[in-house]
């Protein structure tokens, strides 16, 4: 019912906007919803509605709701004293400022320390992690990895991983591994609530047996149907980052909307798309990437590179296609698919590669000299020296610099 | 000799004074003052001395205590203080060394803790006596002078709450003021708890500690009170239990000081939450026009019994 007169009484606001005794400015509203706040346990039905409708009022909220969390904001007209209302209301601020995700929000770094309760501690955690990355915030956020509250490691650890540093995944492996069933159930929420960031370290998890493996697949499941909606977002980071995510899930969905970003015109969403359907084993997906190997555009042949490389990193769906493309008519192909052998380590292309070493093409005999030192076979010792004295300089200095990688430089 | 030693002892000399990174120009302002103070003891000149107090300055002892206790209201009036300050600095000659570990300013109010450490020089026989003492001072800024001055001093402050403690005089004007307060918070009235407060009045947070170094002024002046009382009683209900366990009244019954013990409890109206806490809060009061004004209050003083 409140929440009914709320929505009146801003309708008739915004409509007929007199009487303007009648309507409260958004200032007004903001502190009669932080004192919601004040009256309400943390986590209680109106406390969570108040910080909806904060969220829901934006940035014009922004600048009250961060003043709630510097302690000396407590004072004057503002003093409080009891520590769980402020509790209340910092922990409310820093939800609410984690939906409107305005900049000066980064200032939540400042109350993940022990300074602060816990629900404080967890609230700024959570904001940050929504706000994207900064460098300040994590270096803020590692500080907190020693601290001696495991919560407060695992959702230090999530709020990484949003920002898409992944050197604490041990902390949600742990907690998902552990005996702590409240600590593994908020790794679980913490995942699921990371979005694409989320996907690969709960693909992997997935493919591992353990208590939580059926909870873990159902909350990839559930993203997988989520990350399927966010294919056709107006946002190209959206679109990109969520096709990307879907090739990592085995049995990805979206394949349709997928094969429909073939065509978007962003091109890291294209060849996001493509790499996703790849790594589905999806013909468009690889004949996409395929195709683009050949452009002229050393843009569009680099982000093919790219995209090829990780479907061959992380599914050898496209293995025989890069050792067939070394024998494509087109010198760029062929150059093209020595350099993804190379980057992604295919140890049973080095016979092919030397081979491909005898090229006509300098550019092509260069790019599997390169190869060749990215995976360091020592049988291929011979042919690099050999390429030392290459009429073109530029393979004999790669062939130099695959011999150190050789150990024999 | 003693009691002439004693309380100009804690206003001791300032040689070395240190000032930290986070200066202002208040604090500056503040330590020029203390300065001036300081240099006057050394060179025995009242005037210079006087010149960092306030017409309404007032004097409280800590007797080696930090716990309220056992203090008592040891200067009343700004003449008494110079009298005796006069007549001290005609005997004795202060050697001491200042530290000022502490300044928080806001607005025109600020509070000040001091460690004076050195020797009280009987200037006659030359005997000399070692002194280390504590001080708190509170200090307000006067804008026609722009000058910040003393108006209150707390001397001779313990490091811990151990220590003698006085016997309390239960003044009954003083309980009154307290009940009647009391009796404000609980019919919502920010009108009666406001008359009960000197335009000058400064509140303090203790943050459940008694070392002043880690209170915050939290209200500077009544009018900072006011808005926070119509603020606060337009959202909230209180109740409050209000015990009033030492009053101390200084001979000429001008200045109080006393501590209560309380649980405070507060309903919202726009839910269910309730907050509530037990607390020591600290008192003084002036009397001025026949009736008693509070002049300092500090909620959350850190006491375990």
């Amino acid at each position: 019912m409140n929440r009914l007169i709320a929505f009146v009484r801003r309708a008739f606001c915004l409509v007929l906007v007199l009487p303007l005794t009648y309507c409260s400015t958004t200032e007004q509203q903001v502190d009669e919803l932080i004192e919601v706040l004040a009256a309400n346990q943390i986590d209680s039905p109106e406390w969570q509605r108040a910080v909806d409708e904060l969220a829901l009022i934006g940035r014009p909220a922004a600048r009250q709701l961060i003043a709630l969390l510097a302690p000396d904001y407590y004072k004057g007209e503002n003093y409080r004293e009891f520590r769980d209302e402020i509790e209340q209301l910092r922990t409310g601020s820093a939800r609410a400022l984690g939906h409107i995700k305005p900049r000066a929000a980064s200032a939540l770094k400042a109350y993940i320390t022990t300074a602060y309760t816990d629900n404080e501690r967890l609230a700024s955690l959570w904001g940050l992690s929504e706000l994207g990355y900064e460098q300040a915030t994590v270096v803020a956020l590692e500080k907190q990895l020693a601290d001696s509250t495991a919560h407060i490691r695992l959702h230090t650890a999530i709020a990484l991983l949003k920002m898409d540093e992944n050197g604490a995944k041990d902390e949600i492996i742990a907690a998902l591994q552990g005996e702590d069933s409240q600590l593994a159930q908020a790794a679980l929420e913490g995942l699921a609530g990371a979005n694409y960031f989320g996907v690969p370290l709960l693909a992997d998890l997935a493919e591992q047996p353990g208590q939580h493996q059926s909870k873990v697949r159902q909350v990839l499941k559930d993203l997988n149907d989520q990350l399927v909606g966010q294919l056709s977002h107006e946002d190209p980071d959206l679109r990109l980052n969520s096709a990307r995510a879907l090739g990592s899930i085995a049995g990805g969905g979206g394949h349709d909307i997928l094969i429909d970003l073939l065509d978007d015109p962003n091109n890291q969403v294209r060849f996001n798309a493509a790499a996703a359907l790849a790594r589905m084993e999806r013909a468009e997906g690889i004949d996409f990437l395929f195709g683009a190997l050949q452009a002229e555009d050393t843009i569009l042949r680099t982000n093919a590179i790219k995209s090829l490389t990780e479907v061959q990193q992380n599914s050898a769906v496209v293995e025989k296609r890069l050792l067939a493309a070394l024998q494509d008519d087109a010198a760029l192909a062929r150059a093209a698919a020595a350099q993804i052998l190379g980057q992604a380590r295919v140890g049973t292309a080095v016979v092919a590669l030397l081979k491909t070493t005898e090229d006509p093409v300098a550019k092509v005999r260069w790019s599997a000299a390169l190869a060749l030192g990215h995976i360091a076979a020592p049988e291929s010792k011979a042919r690099l020296q050999s390429l030392l004295n290459d009429e073109d300089a530029t393979v004999a200095y790669y062939a130099a610099w695959a011999l150190r990688q050789l150990g024999n430089g | 000799m003693k009691l002439f030693i004693a309380p100009f002892a804690a206003l001791g000399i300032l040689f070395g004074t240190t000032a930290n990174a986070a200066e202002t120009p208040e604090t500056i302002l503040i330590r020029s003052a203390l300065d001036s103070q300081k240099f006057g003891m050394r060179i025995g000149n009242a005037e210079l001395v006087l010149s960092a107090y306030a017409e309404d300055f007032v004097a409280y002892d800590g007797n080696s205590t930090a716990d309220p206790r056992g203090w008592y209201v040891l200067f009343e009036d700004y003449d008494t203080f110079a009298q005796n300050m006069t007549a001290d600095l005609q005997t004795h000659r202060y050697e001491l060394e200042r530290t000022v570990p502490f300044i928080q300013v806001l607005e025109k109010k600020a509070m000040v803790t001091t460690v004076d450490s050195g020797l009280v020089v009987d200037r006659q026989s030359g005997a000399s006596k070692k002194l280390k003492s504590q001080s708190f001072w509170i200090f307000t800024k006067f804008e026609e002078e722009d000058k910040w001055l003393a108006t209150a001093l707390v001397q001779n402050l313990g490091d811990t709450t151990a220590g003698p403690r006085r016997s309390s005089d239960n003044h009954a004007e003083i309980i009154d003021v307290l009940q009647r307060e009391q009796e404000g918070w609980k019919s919502g009235s920010a009108s009666t708890i406001a008359g009960l407060f000197s335009e000058d009045f400064i509140g303090y947070g203790g943050y459940d500690t008694y070392k002043p170094a880690t209170w915050k002024i939290i209200f500077s002046g009544t009018e900072d009170l006011e808005k926070w009382l119509d603020r606060r009683l337009a959202h909230t209900t209180y109740s409050l239990n209000r015990q009033v366990v030492y009053t101390n009244v200084g001979a000429k019954g001008r200045e109080a000081l006393a501590l209560t013990k309380e649980e405070v409890s507060v309903a919202h109206n726009s839910g269910p939450a309730k907050h509530s806490r037990q607390r020591y809060v600290l008192w003084t009061m002036s009397k001025s026009s026949g009736s008693w004004k509070v002049t300092n209050m500090l909620f959350d003083l850190g006491l375990s019994n």
